[in-house]
């Protein structure tokens, strides 16, 4: 501020004297000195009167190296989001070959939205060293940029996950999305299957996974768009239509009875229509053809849950 | 600091240019040489180094990122290449606005040092170019300051828009500047020459070179915005008569007029009204192109300012210009005198009527340009006027300017006389190449506007060429020598572009198609493939960038740019160029096919000769400053041999 008002007070007298000076050298008179004065007081005087309008002298300078410093200085816990932001920007400007500050930046992007930034940087992050938890990160930035589709890059970013850690939940769960999305419940089922054993039975995610399969694996395939239109009669009831369709999986079943998802349809095409013990039946036809594997088990525990099929005990029989 | 200091300086620089002015005056008055003309020269010289320390403080800011000042904030980003946070400078009003003030006080300072050669006349001159110093530092110490401030300070700023990060636009304002405000020499000696009641003659010689040096910047100006438009807008057009492009190009077709009239002004004291009404007329169209891209009244990819009241203040600027400046006129016209008569078929006979068809076109552009602003005002519908109209109505007059032009060079002054000049042109030898082209352009199956473009073109070159051949070895001083060249390669140049855009108007249709890797396309007789495309990403922008194999051996490379800071997409196109013209490709998003692969949306075009309109601009410029190092050179003989 010092500094400031005296550069400003030289510069001003400086130049009002400068511009004046012809006057002065010039002058015959102490008339015409007074003029030169004058027309230096008032260059002076305008400068600052100009000035004044708009100007906050006490308001110091902000270069970004400050903000920058300002920033270092504070715990991160007490940032906020945009400050953090900009702090993890400065380190990945110094160390752009930081593969953790990249992944947090990345992920930092991909919380608020900003996938096509995200996804550059948890590129950058897998490129200098590959880490299965950030190519996940990288699917699940790339789905999300491509509205919930699991595209093909997404697919290689999970696949890679899930070679460097299988106990990864996301990367399978996307890939059984993928396959599901593709029309191959067999493969979406051994997927989250696979990912439903691997976890331990208290986490969270096994849970989660266990019930969006179930859920998925039990819809009729492709929906009521399913049903042949050819053989459809316009005088047929939805119960008789409903029927035939348990029929025709019944049929299914008969030729191959190794079809779980099949049997996880049948099950909730029963619950459905009200015949609990045929669902049941149907899960525990399942059940015995999966074996012991944990992964199906548990997501036909889930289909039992969501269909209301568990086991009645004895206190609900009274 | 910088902030504070900065906007200090424009006070200063805005208090000496009052002074300048109001110094000169006196100074004037008192025969140009007294104490206070000398204390005006002083006040200009102080207004440009303040002007220019300001401007250095300014860049200075945008260097180290400072957030605290509004214009940096909103013009640059911390991970922006230094090269453009150095030209975000001028990249957004406030900070142009500065560098056009800057301009000023350089011109300013110009004129006292090769201002007219009687003193009195310098010192008005100088004082009327404090006046517009005045007003435009006015303008921007209260309206435009880009030193305002912002507490608390945002802790990134906004980016530059992504288009304007691109070399040929960082040096597009500065010469265009250089141009429309060359012009405010060419008003303040226009406007002190009436004043002074210097004669028509006197005051074309002395505005003659800032005239000059001002239309050649600004054709420079032009033609590399055209050229960044032609390859960074991604549609291949270089004019498309948007009403910006129309605001710089007005200027420049009364800039064209002016020059020539000041010759004949100058030689034969021929049109002193006219050329003094030009040189007063180019400058206030410049500060209404100034109002049209700064005021927000018009939509358009150049404007850069949505702000009304700026709009107010410039219209403020453009009035107190425009009354003076006429005024003047309506009352000193008389005292300009009356140049001696001349023929139908003398040089100033051709340059009148160049004139005229120069400043009529300016006229349809003007009309075209503000008809839909005064409908609006009116409350009519919005409506938009473009490239029909303005081909319909501009494009024939300057045809008919294009058939005259090659032709005066050769017709004596005063008496006239076409006979010696169309013996000296030997024209059936210039008719051949023009049938050759016409020929040519029709077989290709050319519109019949591109046919006579092309001829037209043809015939100016051929035109040029036999001037150079017959006026080059006869020229006696190195200054007539300069000014024959300068005259050649200038009108050679305007045939190049005619040329050039006919050639361009006669173009294949485009093709759109969606490639994936391996795919190809054809245009113009070449097979593009696409071979790869990878990410090629910048400091402050993500990439993808596409190489497409061309059948004879070449690679094109064109990128689709998302710029984050600013969340903007561009696209980079990519120029396969050649002697017959520019291969065009620009690239868009991916989109997914059935099988998994992604296919690019791929925009190819054929740019037939188009170099010859670079060509053609660059040899107007060069034209421009040869025939301004002549005038020089005269200038520079006339003070040793008084």
């Amino acid at each position: 501020m010092i500094a400031l008002t005296l550069i400003i007070a030289a510069l001003g007298v400086g130049v009002a004297m400068w511009i004046a000076s012809p006057l002065a050298k010039g002058a015959g008179s102490p008339v015409h000195r007074l003029v030169a004065f004058g027309v230096m007081a008032v260059l002076a005087v305008g400068a600052l009167g100009v000035y004044l309008a708009g100007g906050q002298p006490g308001l110091p300078g902000q270069p970004y190296a400050d903000t920058e410093a300002r920033l270092a200085a504070i715990a991160p816990e007490d940032l906020t989001g945009e400050e953090q932001e900009e702090r993890l920007r400065a380190i990945v400007r110094r160390e752009p070959g930081n593969p953790e500050a990249l992944a947090m930046l990345g992920r930092f992007l991909a919380f608020d939205g900003r996938y096509l930034e995200a996804i550059a940087m948890l590129e950058r992050s897998v490129r200098v060293q590959e880490d299965a938890r950030v190519l996940s990160d990288l699917g699940q930035a790339l789905v999300n940029l491509n509205e919930g589709t699991v595209t093909p890059e997404a697919g290689r970013a999970f696949a890679a996950a899930m070679e460097l850690d299988d106990s990864l939940p996301e990367p399978a769960f996307f890939m059984g999305a993928a396959a599901y999305d593709a029309g191959d419940r067999e493969a979406a089922l051994q997927y989250w299957a696979g990912i439903a054993g691997r976890l331990p039975a208290d986490d969270p995610f096994r849970q989660a996974i266990a019930v969006r399969a179930a859920d998925l694996l039990s819809r009729p395939a492709g929906g009521p768009q399913a049903i042949d239109p050819d053989v459809l009669d316009p005088d047929e009831s939805p119960e008789a239509m409903v029927s035939r369709m348990v029929a025709g999986l019944e049929a299914g079943l008969e030729a191959d009875p190794g079809d779980l998802t099949r049997w996880m349809v049948l099950a909730r095409v029963r619950a459905v229509l009200e015949d609990r013990e045929g669902a049941r039946a149907a899960i525990a036809e399942a059940r015995a053809r999966a074996g012991d594997d944990a992964g199906i088990g548990a997501i036909l525990d889930a289909l039992e849950r969501a269909g209301g099929l568990e086991p009645e005990t004895e206190g609900e029989e009274e | 600091m910088i902030a504070e200091l900065g906007r200090f300086l424009i006070a200063l620089a805005l208090i000496a240019s009052l002074a300048q002015m109001a110094l000169s005056w006196v100074g004037a008055s008192q025969g140009g040489r007294s104490p206070y003309a000398l204390a005006g020269r002083t006040a200009s010289l102080a207004a440009l180094l303040t002007s220019a320390l300001g401007f250095a403080l300014l860049i200075a800011a945008f260097i180290q990122s400072d957030f605290s000042i509004a214009y940096v904030a909103g013009h640059s980003h911390v991970d922006k290449p230094l090269f453009y946070k150095v030209t975000a400078a001028w990249g957004g009003h406030e900070g142009s606005m500065l560098l056009w003030c800057l301009i000023l006080a350089l011109f300013g300072y110009g004129l006292t040092r090769v201002g007219p050669a009687e003193p009195a006349f310098r010192a008005r001159a100088v004082s009327l170019q404090g006046l517009l110093q005045t007003l435009f530092f006015a303008f921007l110490a209260f309206a435009s300051n880009p030193f305002d401030r912002l507490d608390p300070a945002p802790l990134q700023g906004r980016d530059l828009n992504p288009i304007l990060q691109d070399p040929a636009l960082a040096i597009h304002p500065p010469l265009l500047y250089l141009g429309y405000v060359g012009l405010s020499a060419a008003f303040a000696i226009a406007a002190a020459g009436l004043i002074q009641k210097t004669s028509g003659r006197d005051i074309a010689r002395a505005l003659r070179p800032w005239a000059l040096g001002a239309w050649a910047s600004l054709t420079a100006g032009i033609s590399l915005g055209a050229w960044w438009a032609y390859y960074e807008l991604g549609w291949g057009g270089w004019w498309f008569w948007d009403p910006v492009e129309n605001a710089s190009f007005m200027p420049w077709l009364l800039g064209a007029a002016l020059v020539h009239s000041a010759i004949a002004t100058e030689k034969r004291g021929a049109f002193p009204g006219w050329t003094v009404f030009l040189a007063l007329l180019a400058y206030v169209l410049s500060i209404l192109g100034a109002f049209l891209v700064r005021s927000g009244v018009i939509t358009s990819v150049h404007a850069f300012a949505l702000d009304p009241e700026r709009g107010v203040w410039i219209l403020g600027m453009l009035g107190v210009s425009a009354v003076a400046g006429f005024g003047l006129f309506a009352v000193r016209a008389g005292s300009l005198g009356e140049g001696d008569g001349f023929e139908p078929t003398s040089r100033e006979a051709f340059i009148g009527a160049n004139n005229l068809l120069l400043a009529a076109a300016a006229g349809v552009v003007l009309v075209g340009t503000l008809y839909p602003l005064f409908v609006e005002m009116l409350g009519g519908a919005p409506v938009s006027v473009g490239p029909p109209y303005f081909d319909a109505a501009a494009t024939p007059l300057l045809v008919l300017t294009l058939l005259l032009m090659p032709v005066a060079p050769f017709l004596p002054w005063s008496n006239g006389g076409a006979k010696p000049a169309l013996e000296q042109m030997r024209a059936a030898l210039l008719l051949v190449p023009v049938a050759l082209a016409g020929g040519a352009l029709i077989w290709f199956g050319a519109p019949v506007l591109a046919v006579v473009g092309g001829a037209l073109g043809v015939w100016a070159m051929a035109g040029a060429t036999m001037d150079i051949i017959t006026s080059y070895p006869l020229a006696q001083t190195r200054a007539l020598k300069f000014a024959a060249a300068g005259r050649a390669m200038a009108h050679a140049g305007v045939g190049f572009i005619a040329l050039g855009a006919a050639a361009d108007a006669s173009r294949p249709p485009d093709v759109n198609s969606a490639l994936a890797r391996g795919e190809s396309i054809r245009i113009a007789g070449s097979t593009l493939t696409l071979t790869e495309v990878r990410r090629a990403d910048g400091p402050n922008y993500l990439a993808d960038r596409a190489t497409l194999a061309v059948s004879d051996g070449r690679t094109i490379s064109p990128e689709r740019r998302f710029y984050w800071a600013a969340d903007q997409h561009t696209r980079e196109v990519g120029l396969g160029s050649s002697i017959t013209g520019d291969l065009y490709v620009s690239i868009g998003e991916a989109r997914p096919r059935e099988d998994g692969s992604a296919a690019y949306e791929i925009r190819a075009a054929f740019h037939p000769l188009v170099w010859m309109l670079g060509l053609g601009a660059s040899l107007i410029v060069l034209g421009g400053f040869s025939a301004l190092t002549a005038q020089v050179l005269t200038r520079r003989r006339r003070e040793v041999q008084p």
